[in-house]
């Protein structure tokens, strides 16, 4: 087959314009799905491996992001949920524990906008909103509110109908609502 | 239209930009005269940016980039050494395609039968016929094919990782997802991709456990929608009684149908799809 994507500088160079900016993004997915970040980091290259294997595949002009998030559920599906259902899982804070070290590890990497924010503001009760939520209703409002992915889109990277897409996000937005309407509200966030 | 039908049915959709333009025009005619919907709406909007604003981005580690970045090179560097060596031999790049080059040359009678069905199917529908309830071929593609495998099943991917089948799905521009029903007692046994006459490719995975087998088959949809008459829904996927037999049909893209098939009762055939969810 003809190399679509040309040869493998032009691949290489594509490759970087396009998806790796979506680096960050897909790890903290991965890290989400596997809830443990040796785990993630694993789902995360394999991801990006694939990714640039079948870069030939993605088609320019369309979401590049939801492309590689596909491949990225379907890596972490296909890999048979190992650190959730066949290891035992890392306790709640171990799990803590190494996020928090990953976190400051990025962070004296350099300036990250988002950990200005981290420890003031709603991160807590945001974050604690999401894991309280069911799993189906967390990744569908993940991929619509944060990676800003169509219905359609998410439809593929979950590999459900469209009207299911509908319905978790529904059904997981007002979830959400309720949980976080009284704080919400205490901050004059959404209107008392 | 009233509130809870908009809050129940349309306020998500709105909010993401997700209705169709009469919708819309149904949806703003309700808010302009309900004050309630409208902060309903608005509500809904804030928690949408709250959680875009404030969930969590981590950043990759450095040591994991780079690490990718390695592993890019090396692919680059064995992709430059490999197409080198092809103009020497034209057999040394056909490690990963050969079986489906092999495959390619004969197609199976059986396929050959499925695939008429299948177009005679497309021309009917498209043709603005009736869909009739009781013949679906790419049903019968599927459990054509389910009984020949539970006979005999001979895979044309050569490794049983799901991982490896995925990849090879996707080489065949096929949906790079597999199923796993492991928790409900079935081992995947194998993939293999097959031809249509259209040229189009199509992926069957075969499991098989104590309590039976089950097919996956993978296809373009050819337009195909969902068959009128009995079904019952799980997780999104709709399940048919068909011919006899236990049918679950889904839509992993847009292009692309799912027919899970089974000899198991419909209930017990359920229960594997959930389990089977993640």
């Amino acid at each position: 087959m003809a190399d679509k994507s040309g040869t493998g500088a032009d691949r290489r160079r594509r490759f970087e314009d396009e998806a790796l900016p979506h680096l960050d993004a897909l790890y903290t997915m991965a890290l989400r799905l596997s809830r443990n970040p040796d785990d993630a980091n694993d789902l995360l290259q394999e991801t990006v491996l694939r990714a640039y294997r079948f870069f030939h595949q993605f088609e320019s002009g369309t979401n590049c992001r939801a492309w590689m998030l596909t491949i990225l559920f379907n890596n972490f599906r296909n890999g048979y949920r190992k650190s959730s259902r066949e290891q035992p899982a890392a306790s709640a804070e171990e799990f803590e524990r190494k996020l928090e070290n990953e976190s400051l590890r990025a962070e004296a990497g350099g300036s990250n906008p988002e950990s200005i924010l981290s420890g003031q503001g709603m991160e807590g009760e945001v974050e604690t909103a999401l894991k309280g939520l069911p799993a189906e209703f967390r990744e569908a409002l993940l991929l619509v509110d944060v990676e800003e992915l169509s219905y359609l889109e998410v439809s593929g990277v979950l590999n459900v109908p469209i009207g299911t897409v509908k319905s978790r996000v529904s059904r997981g937005r007002a979830i959400l609502r309720d949980m976080l309407a009284s704080f919400a509200k205490e901050r004059g966030i959404i209107p008392s | 239209m009233d509130c809870s039908t908009y809050i129940e049915k349309y306020l998500s959709a709105h909010v993401d930009g997700e209705l169709s333009a009469a919708e819309l025009r149904e949806v703003e005619e309700h808010l302009a005269g309900c004050v309630n919907c409208r902060a309903r709406f608005a509500e809904e909007r804030a928690v949408k940016s709250l959680l875009r604003e404030r969930a969590e981005m981590r950043r990759t580690p450095p040591m994991v980039r780079g690490s990718i970045l390695a592993a890019l090179d090396a692919i680059d560097a064995a992709d430059a050494s490999k197409a080198a060596g092809r103009g020497r031999d034209r057999s040394a790049g056909a490690d990963r395609a050969g079986w489906f080059s092999i495959r390619r040359a004969r197609v199976w009678v059986p396929t050959a039968i499925a695939a008429v069905a299948v177009f005679a199917f497309v021309i009917l529908h498209g043709a603005g016929g009736p869909t009739s309830a009781h013949a679906i071929p790419p049903f019968d593609v599927a459990i054509d094919h389910y009984d020949q495998f539970a006979e005999r099943f001979e895979p044309n991917v050569k490794s049983a990782l799901p991982a490896d089948l995925s990849d090879a799905y996707m080489e065949h521009q096929l949906p790079g997802f597999l199923w796993n029903f492991q928790h409900s007692g079935y081992s995947l046994v194998g993939g293999r991709i097959d031809r249509l006459e259209d040229g189009t490719s199509v992926a069957y995975t075969f499991y098989r456990g104590d309590n039976g087998t089950i097919l996956c088959t993978y296809m373009k949809s050819h337009g195909l929608q969902p068959p009128d008459g009995e079904t019952r829904e799980i997780s999104g996927h709709h399940c048919y009684r068909y011919r006899g037999y236990s049918v679950c049909l889904s839509y992993p893209h847009g292009d692309f149908i799912c027919i899970l098939v089974s000899h198991r009762p419909m209930k017990e055939f359920m229960q594997d799809i959930a389990e089977s969810e993640p």
